[in-house]
């Protein structure tokens, strides 16, 4: 019995460590990814746009395959288990052993196997045998090549380091892989849209998505979104936007976003203030804080319906479009404390004036009343903890840094000095680049041969 | 939007640069069909280098207008890949020797300069960038990934070069060789190899070269994507289709290097994946856009 589980055991080991399956994993991993790149996925495009292409029967069936969300589907999920298994069996096993390997002088050789080592040759000696061998390992050394020469026999090593690549790069995905998995185990995001003088706390509401927007600091409240499967913890801090405000380009097109933001602790004191923009986060004690749009809108009310336009910048002039049918529409030119409604169609040269609305004011239109209470600007702020970090920054470090150690050959090569027939064999292979040492190989016996 | 002209000398050394090539491509093919005009193919890589230089003018001048590295739309990207694709050949043609390839090369960078030549206006003009794009990462996650899809290209061009080269010696059955040679009198070098010729294992092995060069850009570039990706979108990663495709290409060259280790791999089989590489390569760079999978990085869609 306990034989058997030890023969499973040993089964597991041999197959986890083989590269065989690393392969097969890479191929699975390829086509899935393809899929799940030319296939739209949920998270992206929607529900709603789903269930048009492939009408309610299909989706549901692709669903339950996880063809509409492959990258969060349990078995592209497997498939990234499997390869980390394989990753640590295999480098436990068959990688790091190979560290020695690194800073170690070739291992002997006898005479009989030079001439089978893939670049090789005879060198007819007439002189001093033991010279001409010196002379090649002064050569080799030349070329950077570390050399021992004794009783006859030389060996020579170069790039051996270069095997301590894979180790590195496959340390740093494992490293990647765990932190990955710490993130979203145990980390969370969200965004909220805010404008100056208002914030928001985090909290976990469960199913509800919407944010509640408030000046009044107690009412502040974002959701959070996280993994079904969850282990983490939200920090009780409060962001609050001091203020936000855009630059342009001299067209009007937007040049960069700014917030002012503070962080406060849980009794409202201000520990962090910093104004963020695009590509310069807010980095707080494991929240982050970014920002990513930027909006105008104006607050109007159509029959006394409350209703928040976006504002857009056309040539410099702030600008609201309003299409009402295919053709005609309205257009709100927004001004320091009036907007001007004019109307537009294809067949009018020029737009046609209908009316001023004041700020706090009402324009009455045929059947429409329209309000105008002045504009506000959002910040579109987006926010996340992520405490796989300290694995995921030195993995990604490590994939780099070893990609480009395992980039060079570990040449070795083997020579001796055979007395009686009075000839030097000497012979070479290289891991990697095959044909490059054999023409290096060359260079070096030509250059020692002629020099003599 | 007002935007920036293309300025006359960006235009003169654009053209040089594409004058250049198109005669390279002559000399090249010249010297192709006879191995004896060593000095067509030497031209040949001349008149590529003088196109390199130009083309770094010409992008000189045109950053100098933006006022930024530019890589900014679509044109500029195919303009930098044109020059990573010159760049690559001249090191590898001096490095290694790879004189077959010249001719394949400069016609394909023919159908670079047309394409880019040919999109529409839109894609070509200077354009102020919009706020997420301006950022020092623009600057390291690009270049690294064009020039290992440069890379790639020439290794699939070996490849293809390898998988000729079998077909043809086919008919000798023998499927290892050994090659001797005498570099003076008395002195043989013996080298064997488990390739059909000496000629094909020096395909592989170019093919090798080029994946080893391009893979570690390619994880940079990946990489570096993602950590710009975190500054900007507040993720480092979104399954988005640009960033999937290239994480499939990223897994065809893994396959490539791991399946190299086994040493009685077959170079066929070898050839192939570098090909299926390329074809990933292309999803990447064009198609995500071209056949619309969507997603975030839309800068190099043509409206
Ligand atoms: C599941 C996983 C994996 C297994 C079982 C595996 C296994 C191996 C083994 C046994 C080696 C040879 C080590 C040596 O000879 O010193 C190796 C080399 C290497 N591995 Fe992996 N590996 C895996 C995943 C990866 C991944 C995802 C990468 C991505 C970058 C990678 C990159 C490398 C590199 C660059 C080398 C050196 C290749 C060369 O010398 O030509 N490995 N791998």
């Amino acid at each position: 019995m306990l034989k058997h589980l030890k023969s499973i055991k040993n089964f597991f080991v041999q197959e986890f460590s083989s590269l065989r399956l690393a392969i097969t994993l890479f191929v699975f991993l390829a086509i899935s990814t393809l899929i799940g790149t030319i296939l739209p996925e949920e998270p992206m495009v929607g529900r709603a746009k789903l269930l048009e292409k492939y009408g309610e029967q299909n989706y549901l069936l692709l669903k339950g395959l996880g063809f509409t969300d492959v990258f969060h589907s349990w078995w592209y999920l497997a498939l990234l288990t499997m390869l980390g298994a394989n990753l640590i069996t295999a480098s436990v096993r068959r990688v790091f052993p190979k560290w020695y390997l690194a800073f170690s002088l070739p291992v002997d050789l006898r005479a009989e196997s030079i001439p089978r080592l893939p670049v090789n040759c005879n060198i007819e000696v007439n002189g001093n045998g033991s010279a001409l061998l010196g002379k090649i390992e002064k050569k080799l050394k030349e070329k950077k090549f570390k050399t021992v020469l004794s009783e006859n026999k030389l060996k020579a090593v170069k790039g051996a380091w270069h095997r301590i690549g894979a180790s590195v790069t496959h340390v740093g995905i494992l490293a990647l892989l765990f932190g990955c998995a710490i993130s979203v185990l145990t980390g969370f995001n969200g965004m909220a849209q805010l404008s100056e003088n208002e914030g928001f706390y985090l909290a976990d509401l469960g199913g509800r998505t919407d944010q509640i927007r408030s000046t009044e600091v107690d009412n502040w409240v974002v959701p959070i979104s996280k993994m079904p499967i969850w282990f983490g913890r939200i920090s009780p801090y409060l962001v609050r936007v001091n203020k936000t405000w855009r630059e342009e380009y001299d067209n009007g097109a937007p040049k960069q976003w700014y917030s002012d933001l503070s962080v406060l602790d849980e009794n409202k004191t201000e520990i962090a203030r910093k104004t963020i923009f695009v590509n310069n986060p807010l980095e707080f004690m494991g929240l982050d804080v970014y920002q990513s749009n930027w909006g105008k809108f104006a607050e109007t009310t159509f029959n006394d319906q409350k209703i928040s336009l976006p504002v857009e910048t056309i040539n410099g002039k702030d600008v609201i479009f309003l299409p009402l049918s295919k053709d005609i529409g309205l257009k709100f030119k927004v001004l320091q404390d009036l907007i001007e409604v004019y109307s537009m169609s294809p067949n009018l040269e020029k737009e046609k004036l209908l009316g001023k609305i004041n700020k706090g004011d009402m324009l009455q239109m045929g059947p429409i009343n329209i309000g105008y209470y002045g504009t506000v600007t959002f910040t579109g702020l987006q926010f996340k903890s992520n405490p796989g970090y300290f694995l995921i920054y030195p993995g990604l470090f490590f994939i780099i840094l070893g990609v480009f150690i395992a980039f060079g050959s570990k040449k070795q090569i083997w020579g001796q000095l055979i007395p009686e027939n009075n000839k030097i064999i000497i012979g070479g292979k290289s891991d990697r680049a095959k044909a490059y040492f054999a023409r290096e190989f060359e260079e070096i016996i030509s250059e020692v041969v002629n020099s003599k | 939007m007002n935007l920036f002209k293309f300025s006359v000398e960006e235009t003169l050394f654009f053209n040089i640069s594409g004058i250049a090539v198109f005669i390279a491509f002559w000399l090249y093919a010249v010297s192709w069909m006879n191995t004896k005009l060593d000095f067509f193919r030497k031209s040949g890589s001349l008149c590529l280098f003088v196109s390199l230089i130009s083309l770094t003018v010409a992008l000189v001048f045109r950053g100098m207008a933006l006022n930024f590295f530019p890589l900014t739309n679509l044109y500029e990207s195919l303009v930098i890949f044109a020059w990573a694709i010159i760049a690559a050949y001249l090191f590898l043609e001096y490095r290694f020797k790879i004189n077959y390839f010249g001719w394949f090369v400069s016609g394909f960078l023919l159908i670079v300069f047309l394409y880019a030549t040919w999109l529409p206006p839109g894609q070509k003009q200077i354009a102020p960038l919009v706020p997420a794009l301006q950022s020092y990462w623009r600057v390291i996650h690009v270049p690294p990934l064009l020039m290992s899809y440069a890379l790639f290209l020439i290794g699939a061009f070996s490849s293809v070069a390898y998988l000729v080269e079998v077909k043809r010696s086919r008919k000798d059955k023998n499927k290892s060789v050994s090659i001797n040679k005498e570099i003076t009198s008395g002195v043989i070098i013996k080298t064997s190899s488990r390739e059909v010729s000496e000629k094909a294992q020096f395909f592989d092995e170019v093919t090798f070269r080029c994946v080893t060069f391009g893979f570690p850009l390619l994880t940079i570039g990946v990489i570096n994507g993602a950590l710009w990706a975190n500054h900007a979108w507040g993720a480092l990663w979104q399954w988005d289709p640009k960033e999937t495709m290239a994480l499939v290409t990223w897994f065809i060259y893994a396959i490539y290097l791991h399946f190299r280790l086994n040493s009685k791999a077959s170079g066929t089989v070898l050839a192939l994946i570098s090909l299926i590489g390329l074809a990933m390569v292309y999803l990447t760079y064009l198609g995500v856009n071209q056949f619309n999978f969507g997603g975030l990085h839309t800068y190099g869609k043509i409206e």
